[in-house]
C-alpha cells in the first residue's frame, strides 16, 4: 500500500503541471501544507466534476464502444464502492463470480450487463452515503449465501 | 401467452426506438459546438487515463480523443464564465499528448481543442490551440521539482484576482509581490 502511494507521489499530473502557469507559489504551498480547498474552489470543482460526468454520458451516447477508464477497471464492482476495493466481502463476491457465474451462459450474460451498468450506479452511489449504506445492507445476505456456496464447493 | 409475447415485443421496440431517438438527439446536440473539422472524426476515447515514466513520471486523463486521418485530436472541457482558452489549458493538453504518445502508439495531433462551458447558460465554445513541445514540458516539470525541493523561488500569480480566493493567501502574502 505504501509502495503504491510512493509510486503515485512520483507522478506529476497534467493538471498539476498546468497549475505552474497559474501560480507557482500555489504549487509550492500545496507541497508544503498539503492539498487544501477554499469554498469557491470546492464549488468550482463540484461544478467541473458534474460537467465532466455529463460530458462522459454524452460521449457514451454518441459512441457506445468508447475506450474509457471504466473498461480498464474491471474490478470496480458496486460492492467495491459500498465496502472497499479489497474488503473480504468484495473478495468473496469475486470468487463467487469466477467459480459460479463465469461457468454458465446466464452467469456470463449477467457479468457483461453488470459491468455495463454498474459504473453508472457507482457514480450515483458515490454522491449519496445513504445509498451506500443501503447497498451494503442488501449485499450482506448475498455475500453470506455466496460464502456458503464457496465453502460447500470447497 | 400471446399477449405476453406481444407486450414483450412492444417493449423491446419501444426501448430500441427510445435509444435511437436519444442517440440522434445527442449527435444533434454535439454538432452545435463540435468544430467542423471534428464532425467527420470518430470519438474513440473519453475519460481515459494514461501514464508514462519517460521523459518524467506523468499521469494524464484525457476528456475526449477523436480519431481523424489516423491521428488523435484531444479535447479538454473547462467550465468557466469567460469563453477563452488559457496557457494552462494548453500545458494540460500538451501533457496529455505526451502521456498518451508514450503509452500508446497513436499519433497525436499538434493541435487540440479547449471546450469552454458556461456554468450558467451551459453554452459551449470550442477553441483550437497549438500544443507545446515535450522539451518545454520537461523544462516545466524540472522547474516544478526545483520549487518543491525549495531550490527555486516560486513566482507570484500573474493575476492578482486569483489570490483573492486562494486558500494559501495568509501563508503566501501576495501583497509582497509588488515589492519583488
Amino acid at each position: 500500500m505504501t509502495n503504491r502511494r510512493q509510486e503515485k507521489d512520483k507522478f506529476v499530473s497534467a493538471s498539476q503541471l498546468a497549475q505552474m502557469e497559474v501560480c507557482e507559489r500555489y504549487v509550492y504551498f500545496e507541497s508544503v501544507y498539503g492539498k487544501q480547498y477554499s469554498r469557491e474552489q470546492r464549488d468550482a470543482q463540484d461544478r467541473g466534476n458534474h460537467a465532466h460526468e455529463v460530458f462522459l454520458q454524452e460521449a457514451q451516447l454518441v459512441n457506445s464502444k468508447l475506450n474509457t477508464d471504466e473498461d480498464t477497471k474491471r474490478w470496480c464492482f458496486i460492492a467495491s464502492c459500498a465496502f472497499t476495493a479489497d474488503a473480504p466481502e468484495v473478495r468473496t463476491l469475486r470468487v463467487f463470480r469466477d467459480r459460479f457465474l463465469r461457468k454458465s451462459r446466464i452467469g456470463r450474460a449477467f457479468i457483461i450487463n453488470y459491468y455495463r451498468y454498474s459504473p453508472a450506479v457507482v457514480r450515483k452511489m458515490e454522491r449519496h452515503s445513504i445509498a451506500k449504506r443501503l447497498t451494503r445492507a442488501c449485499l450482506r445476505p448475498l455475500v453470506f449465501i455466496a460464502s456458503l456456496m464457496i465453502s460447500i464447493s470447497g | 401467452m400471446k399477449i405476453l409475447i406481444a407486450a414483450f415485443i412492444v417493449v423491446v421496440i419501444c426501448r430500441l426506438l427510445f435509444r435511437f431517438i436519444k442517440r440522434a438527439r445527442a449527435r444533434q446536440a454535439e454538432n452545435t459546438w463540435l468544430p467542423s473539422e471534428l464532425r467527420s472524426a470518430k470519438l474513440v476515447f473519453a475519460e481515459r487515463t494514461f501514464r508514462t515514466w519517460k521523459p518524467f513520471p506523468l499521469v494524464a486523463r484525457i476528456d475526449r480523443g477523436y480519431l481523424l486521418n489516423g491521428m488523435i485530436v484531444l479535447t479538454e472541457l473547462k467550465t468557466r464564465n469567460i469563453a477563452q482558452a488559457y496557457l494552462s489549458d494548453i500545458i494540460e493538453l500538451s501533457a496529455q499528448k505526451l502521456a498518451m504518445e508514450q503509452e500508446t502508439n497513436f499519433r497525436i495531433s499538434e493541435t487540440a481543442y479547449v471546450l469552454t462551458e458556461n456554468p450558467n447558460t451551459f453554452r459551449r465554445h470550442a477553441h483550437k490551440v497549438h500544443l507545446l513541445s515535450s522539451a518545454s514540458l520537461i523544462v516545466m516539470a524540472n522547474r516544478r521539482q526545483g520549487i518543491m525541493n525549495g531550490e527555486i523561488e516560486p513566482c507570484f500569480a500573474k493575476s492578482k484576482g486569483l489570490c483573492r480566493h486562494c486558500v494559501y493567501h495568509d501563508q503566501c502574502k501576495p501583497e509582497l509581490a509588488s515589492n519583488q
